[in-house]
């Protein structure tokens, strides 16, 4: 982990500032949401750093799901939602009204919360999105990527005598690592994740954390989580989000036990 | 065993007894054709054309109508389908909540109130328009004016799956709006488009819900009589060129009229305009177990669509 002075890095209201010896993979500047009516989150300023992986805590409500998904334009599927501010990826604008938001997903790969592979084979959940984005990839190269993703998220030797049978007849961790296993075929430069364990056991929790340390070294990892232990364990950088506002954003050493904000304090002990 | 559930409430009775009758309804329908209707039925009655005749035996059977059934539901079904399923892709993924929409929903809506004789009536009224000459045939009359016949396979199948149009796009949209959206979500976030969204994800997990859409809209086809009545034609026979099966004769016979195993029953009984009611009791056995045929393999592709992680995908 980087050492850094323990000021917390970036907060609501103040200007993005730069984390010292990481270089950035998302910024975001003075951002704000709303859904209709209601504002969901205010003046964000963050930078998340190339190569680690990024937690988002918080309370139910608060905020982070709204940001991580405003990162893949997602929420661009709701309504009623409006944003304003900035968020920068490779030196790219996001919600430049001439981007193109089919291309701009691409460099983002998400999971969701419950694993959602399509209902259909194992082998055409990883090969349907190579056909989309390859249109003239070979029968041969598929088979070599599908292999490969598979056995990056450490699935490949569990599902390798059923590739063409049903993806739904995996068990809950399998089909969450086939969708990270999804994510990655796009090569995106970022991945998303959102609350990816909160439908599984321990067990396949602890083999995605692994993963997620893996991953780290190639892409550049956020994740929601209601887990604090599990923020605490993979997590180098932790914002923590209160009531759509960043109220702390820090390495994630210093959130957990030198917090500057009281709220994160309590938060953190368990005191809400 | 206490007191209380040895006494039938009066509710409960009548619930019971309602769905009792309605077994009964359609269970005595069943017995009743199939009673009269099963002596009919022999090789040579399924294959060889009506004769209309006094003496019944000497009346042949069934095959053209047969056929007749056949040729109007699969052009409906071939024009009714891809129409209905775009309609339901529109209204379903990309309609939304616009004012436009409503108006298409609200037109679906009426059009499926319609009754199928003034659909009929509608077919026949825009078909015998001369520029429609090339569907059925033209009518020469003694003025100058040109007319367009307006019956024949062809019409009837068009104005069948006008019919058949609201139905199908009702089931349709209904089946692709039950794939979840954790599916749409998760190809979009992929960068995939949302046709390729449409096409490879949200299509193939409701092809079991389409494909119960279009079966019980040819069941629907398949039984309706109005429009057959109107818009084929009064001939138990094929009218086209002879030998009206011929490959060379295939686009003659779909211009010409001729009739489907409702219209059959209808001129074969003597409730209709036919003096041969044991013809019409064989043809009414014929068309209920394709019927329940249909219905058994929509029967089947439901319990498909129950398996969770089935194989066949």
């Amino acid at each position: 982990m980087t050492e850094i002075n323990s000021k917390p890095l970036c907060s609501s209201f103040d200007d993005v500032c730069e984390i010292p010896g990481e270089e950035a993979a998302i910024t975001i500047k003075k951002l704000n949401v709303w859904y209709g009516e209601n504002q969901a989150l205010y003046n964000v300023n963050m930078i998340i750093p190339k190569n680690k992986i990024t937690a988002f805590i918080g309370p139910s409500g608060c905020g982070k799901t709204t940001l991580l998904k405003c990162l893949n334009r997602m929420n661009d599927l709701i309504k009623c939602f409006r944003l304003e501010g900035e968020i920068i990826i490779d030196g790219q604008q996001l919600y430049d009204p001439a981007v193109d938001v089919v291309q701009a997903r691409k460099k983002t790969g998400m999971v969701f919360q419950q694993p959602n592979p399509f209902p259909t084979t194992i082998y055409k959940n990883l090969s349907l999105p190579l056909k989309e984005n390859f249109s003239s990839i070979s029968k041969k190269r598929i088979d070599e990527i599908v292999e490969q993703k598979l056995k990056s998220v450490y699935l490949f030797d569990e599902v390798k005598n059923r590739l063409h049978k049903s993806a739904l007849r995996l068990s809950g961790g399998q089909q969450q690592r086939l969708c990270i296993a999804r994510a990655l075929t796009i090569e995106p430069e970022i991945i998303l994740l959102d609350e990816p364990c909160s439908a599984l056991d321990h067990i396949s929790t602890m083999k995605i954390e692994e993963l997620l340390e893996e991953l780290k070294q190639k892409y550049t990892i956020v994740i929601v989580t209601h887990n604090l232990q599990q923020a605490a364990r993979i997590a180098d950088y932790v914002a923590f989000f209160y009531n759509g506002k960043v109220e702390e954003y820090s390495t994630a050493q210093d959130i957990f036990t030198n917090p500057q904000s009281s709220i994160t304090h309590n938060y953190i002990n368990g005191l809400f | 065993m206490n007191k209380r559930n040895k006494t039938i409430s009066p509710g409960r009775f009548l619930c019971w007894l309602a769905a009792f009758i309605t077994i009964a309804a359609c269970a005595g329908i069943l017995i009743y054709i199939i009673a009269n209707g099963y002596k009919q039925i022999s090789l040579k009655f399924l294959f060889t054309q009506p004769a209309p005749a006094f003496d019944e035996s000497q009346a042949g059977g069934i095959s053209t109508p047969v056929i007749g059934t056949i040729l109007v539901t699969v052009v409906g079904t071939l024009i009714a389908f891809p129409w209905a399923l775009s309609t339901a892709i529109f209204l379903a993924e990309y309609g939304g909540n616009k004012i436009t929409t409503k108006y298409i929903r609200l037109g679906v809506e009426v059009l499926a109130g319609v009754p199928t004789i003034v659909i009929a009536i509608f077919g026949l009224a825009v078909f015998t328009n001369p520029v429609f000459g090339f569907l059925s045939s033209i009518v020469e009359t003694d003025s100058d004016i040109k007319k367009a016949f307006g019956r024949s396979f062809f019409v009837c199948g068009i104005t069948m799956a006008i019919m058949v149009l609201p139905f199908m796009i009702k089931v349709c949209e209904e089946a692709i709006k039950c794939v979840p959206d954790s599916y749409r979500e998760g190809s979009l976030a992929l960068g995939a488009s949302k046709w390729h969204t449409i096409t490879h994800i949200i299509l193939p997990s409701s092809k079991n819900g389409i494909a119960t859409g279009v079966i019980l809209g040819m069941g629907r086809i398949i039984g309706d009589t109005a429009i057959v009545w109107l818009t084929l034609g009064g001939t138990m026979r094929m009218t086209g060129i002879q030998p009206w099966w011929k490959p060379a004769n295939w686009l003659s016979t779909l211009t010409h009229t001729g009739s489907t195993l409702t219209s059959y029953i209808y001129f074969a009984s003597p409730a209709g305009e036919g003096n041969m009611p044991l013809k019409a009791f064989g043809a009414s056995f014929v068309l209920i177990i394709i019927i329940l045929i249909l219905n058994f393999i929509v029967d089947y592709l439901s319990t498909l669509g129950k398996q969770v992680g089935r194989d066949n995908i």
